[in-house]
């Protein structure tokens, strides 16, 4: 009866009001595609005529030499009509932004002071408060790049934004605006940060002063484990080896990631205290992969004294590590001849 | 009889209705899913990757056999990526031509003594080299015996020290940036371990190439890389977007894919015993993470990153098909476990039923119809008028389908920018059923008869190479 009753839809009526309203959609799809081609080839058009116009002004602004605090940039009038129409100014901002993120100095200070003096904050802010979270995020980006500190208030609460492309924007905008100050939302993260982040955070730092102390080991002993993953990359990087009792204190941390970082930074910081500390977790580390990481970083900054225990190591069961066990080996002797033959 | 007749009838009306329900629902989260990662790329500064001391390390893993005509080229092309820790590991597995020599001479390479434990058996190495000279210090060449595409890429894991590994064609040519891309969802994941992440593969035939460098994209001039040019928008654009946004991913292209070197390792390495062996490894390494219960994704980049010669001619395109469908079956029968079961969540309710009827089955459901078609027209029992209906149906689902695709494509990435290419891939689009899919579906159904009479063979895939851009002649007045 069933079988029947679906035969009912196969009739060829039933297939020619599909043909029909199938066919309409195909013209639907193909006028979209003609129109979204006019549309995106005449925006491209526009925007390369806009950035050519453009183009000069911005060379005679980047060229002024430093400026009293009220001194307003000279705006043409042609420059002025068009910036009343929003794509001119959407565009005019990007070209800002892209100026800003490869030059500093003065004609870096120009860039900020024309975007405040033309008002394209409130563009950025406009986008800001948008509940659209790739505006939200843009809109970070935008008041990160042109660098207006005045609004971190506003950034602050979104470094906890549950959307991970808002959060990272925000936390990211507070490192541009105050960097190692702006990482005091550390304290109250809620989610981890991923890989990517810290790659980025860390190299808005690369050229700053590592921070007290003080702040570092809070950072060593947040419950958020990426927190500790970042700060050991931070003192590994900086080489930093007063933080050592620290990092060898993090190689009994619960979470693997924090042990294989913790390990990594050890490998750049060596010492007698390092190298011992590695060889004890090892024989307590139960993840392979972590022994293999330990026995690497061993193999770069050991000394003669570890090779009793590599070559005791030479005689385990695990191949995989016998064989990291002789290159270690092979490593510390290659060094120690090239010392030879250096003296 | 008649109870029979009708049960077929409906039988084969719901896996049609199923069939394109299932075409628009992955229409549809193809859409979120590429807008998703065009408003994240436009946020996103790749290079950061490109020179930061905490970039993952890769290995690329590029397998050769009788390669000797482009290899030289083609290595390096590889070499010119732009990524720092990287090591480029080519696997010439036993070519019988020059391969080898060129290499030797081309990159002044000589054998060294690297140690190495094989965790996956495979067939002998021969000698390992690195190059004397540091411009290409990156590069590491492997000879071994020869045993097929599986073997060589095991190899290359058992020797590849880095944390990921890429695996190409060495005749791929790879866009600059592609690897900052690729692994940007490893860097990304915190709760669901990123295991695999696959990138789209673009026709490149008609393209201009220098310094194995893309300089100019063009649609194919020939009618059947451009009917792939389409398939494969449609494919990646549409199918894998979708199945990346679920999670469902089964497949990642063996000519462009990053995995885990450890999940890969542990989960076994490529299966020999398989010509679908990207496809298996994708499956395998979804099980272990779904047996173990640990949470994973295989991951999708839409960027247009990697780019490969099509098959131009039809003997060399049914080669092609008939193993990938030898692949799929063999893939599907190795992990049939899965199928239905709901321990392995989407993988085994979602994932694999859909590979194994839409997949496998349709090309069978096909050819099935057709034979039947003509058995029953001539006996002159066919309803011409229902039978004319239908086939109309579902030959406009299909352009409505691929018109989607193409608007997708116009939509985002845009690649055929040039006047009038759009105007053919809609064209092609309209031929496609005629000339191209009843060759696919012959293709595949000698792959199943390939594959019951037990004949494996790989299937030689004869290139053209990659065009360079016109030189200009100096006016000879001639």
């Amino acid at each position: 009866m069933v079988l029947l009753q679906i035969e009912a839809f196969t009739s060829p009526r039933f297939f020619y009001v599909a043909i029909g309203i199938t066919s309409g959609l195909i013209l639907v799809l193909v006028g979209c595609m003609l129109a979204l081609l006019l549309l995106k080839n005449a925006a491209q058009a526009r925007q390369l005529r806009l950035q050519y116009q453009f183009k000069d002004w911005l060379v005679g602004i980047l060229l002024e030499e430093a400026v009293e605090a009220g001194h307003a940039f000279d705006v043409p009038q042609d420059i002025a009509r068009l910036l009343k129409k929003g794509f001119a100014r959407r565009v005019l901002l990007q070209e800002l932004k892209s100026l800003k993120q490869s030059l500093s100095g003065q004609p870096g200070e120009n860039l900020e002071k024309l975007y405040r003096q033309l008002g394209l904050p409130e563009l950025s802010l406009r986008n800001l408060h948008s509940s659209q979270w790739h505006l939200k995020a843009k809109g970070i980006q935008d008041i990160a790049i042109m660098n207006v500190p005045e609004l971190m208030p506003e950034i602050y609460p979104l470094t906890n934004h549950r959307h991970p492309a808002v959060r990272m924007e925000a936390q990211i905008a507070m490192v541009f605006l105050q960097q190692y100050e702006g990482l005091h939302f550390f304290e109250e993260l809620a989610y981890p940060l991923t890989e990517w982040h810290q790659v980025k955070l860390l190299q808005l730092l690369a050229s700053q002063q590592i921070p007290s102390e003080e702040v570092i080991t809070r950072w060593l002993h947040s419950s958020n484990a990426s927190v500790v993953q970042f700060a050991l990359k931070l003192i590994g990087e900086q080489h930093a080896s007063n933080f050592q009792h620290e990092v060898i204190a993090c190689l009994s941390h619960p979470d693997e990631t924090v042990r294989r970082q913790a390990i990594s930074c050890l490998g750049e910081i060596p010492s007698g205290l390092a190298s011992t500390a590695l060889k004890k977790l090892f024989l307590t580390e139960a993840d392979k992969d972590l022994q293999m990481t330990i026995l690497t970083e061993l193999s770069k900054t050991g000394a003669p004294e570890d090779l009793p225990f590599l070559q005791e190591l030479q005689q385990n069961s695990d191949a995989d590590i016998r064989l990291a066990a002789d290159q270690a080996i092979r490593h510390l002797q290659t060094q120690a001849e090239a010392y030879q033959h250096l003296a | 009889m008649e109870y029979l007749y009708h049960f077929f009838n409906s039988g084969l009306l719901v896996y049609a209705v199923c069939m394109l329900s299932c075409y628009i629902f992955l229409g549809t989260l193809a859409i979120a899913e590429a807008i998703t990662y065009l408003r994240k790329s436009k946020l996103t500064d790749y290079n950061l990757l490109a020179s930061s001391p905490f970039a993952p390390s890769v290995s690329i893993l590029a397998p050769a056999y009788n390669e000797g005509a482009n290899i030289v080229e083609n290595v390096r092309s590889l070499l010119n990526i732009y990524y720092n820790h990287l090591e480029l590991i080519i696997i010439n597995d036993g070519s019988k031509d020059d391969s080898m020599a060129k290499l030797i001479a081309a990159y002044q390479l000589e054998p060294v003594n690297i140690s190495y434990h094989p965790r996956i058996p495979t067939k002998k190495v021969k000698a390992i080299y690195k190059s004397t000279n540091s411009v290409f210090g990156k590069l590491v060449v492997i000879d071994k015996e020869n045993g097929g595409k599986a073997d060589a890429l095991n190899t290359g894991i058992n020797i590849a020290k880095h944390q990921y590994l890429v695996c190409i064609d060495v005749d791929c040519i790879l866009e600059q940036d592609a690897l900052l891309k690729l692994l940007k969802p490893f860097m990304e994941s915190t709760e669901k371990k990123v295991i695999a992440t696959g990138g789209v593969v673009r026709i490149a035939n008609s393209c201009l190439f220098e310094n194995g460098k893309l300089v100019e994209v063009n649609l194919p001039k020939q009618f059947l890389p451009r009917a792939q040019a389409l398939e494969y928008i449609r494919a990646f654009l549409l199918g894998r977007m979708a199945w990346s946004r679920l999670n469902g991913l089964l497949l990642i292209s063996g000519a462009f894919g990053a995995f885990d070197r450890k999940i890969a390792i542990e989960a076994g390495g490529y299966d020999h015993r398989t010509v679908g062996e990207d496809m298996e490894l994708v499956v395998r390494m979804r099980r272990y993470m779904a047996d173990r219960k640990l949470p994973y994704k295989v991951t999708f980049i839409p960027d247009p990153l990697c780019w490969t010669e099509a098959p131009a001619t039809y003997q060399i395109l049914g080669r092609q098909r008939n193993r990938w469908m030898r692949g799929t079956i063999e893939t599907l029968r190795m992990h049939r476990g899965l199928f239905f079961n709901p321990k392995y969540g989407l993988l085994g309710m979602l994932s694999y039923p859909y590979w194994f009827f839409f997949e496998f089955l349709a090309p069978v459901v096909e050819f099935t119809g057709f034979v039947l078609f003509v058995v029953l027209a001539l006996a002159g029992l066919i309803n011409w008028p229902f039978f004319l209906a239908l086939t109309g149906f579902i030959f406009i689902f299909g352009w409505l389908f691929s018109i989607f695709a193409i608007l997708m494509e116009v939509a985002t990435f845009n690649q055929y920018k040039k006047k009038g290419e759009v105007g053919k891939l809609i064209l092609t689009a309209i031929l496609e059923p005629f000339l191209f899919h009843p060759f696919v579906v012959w293709s595949s159904i000698r792959g199943i008869v390939d594959l019951v009479r037990k004949k494996n063979s790989w299937g030689e895939m004869t290139r053209q190479g990659f065009s360079a851009p016109p030189v200009a002649k100096p006016d000879t007045g001639a």
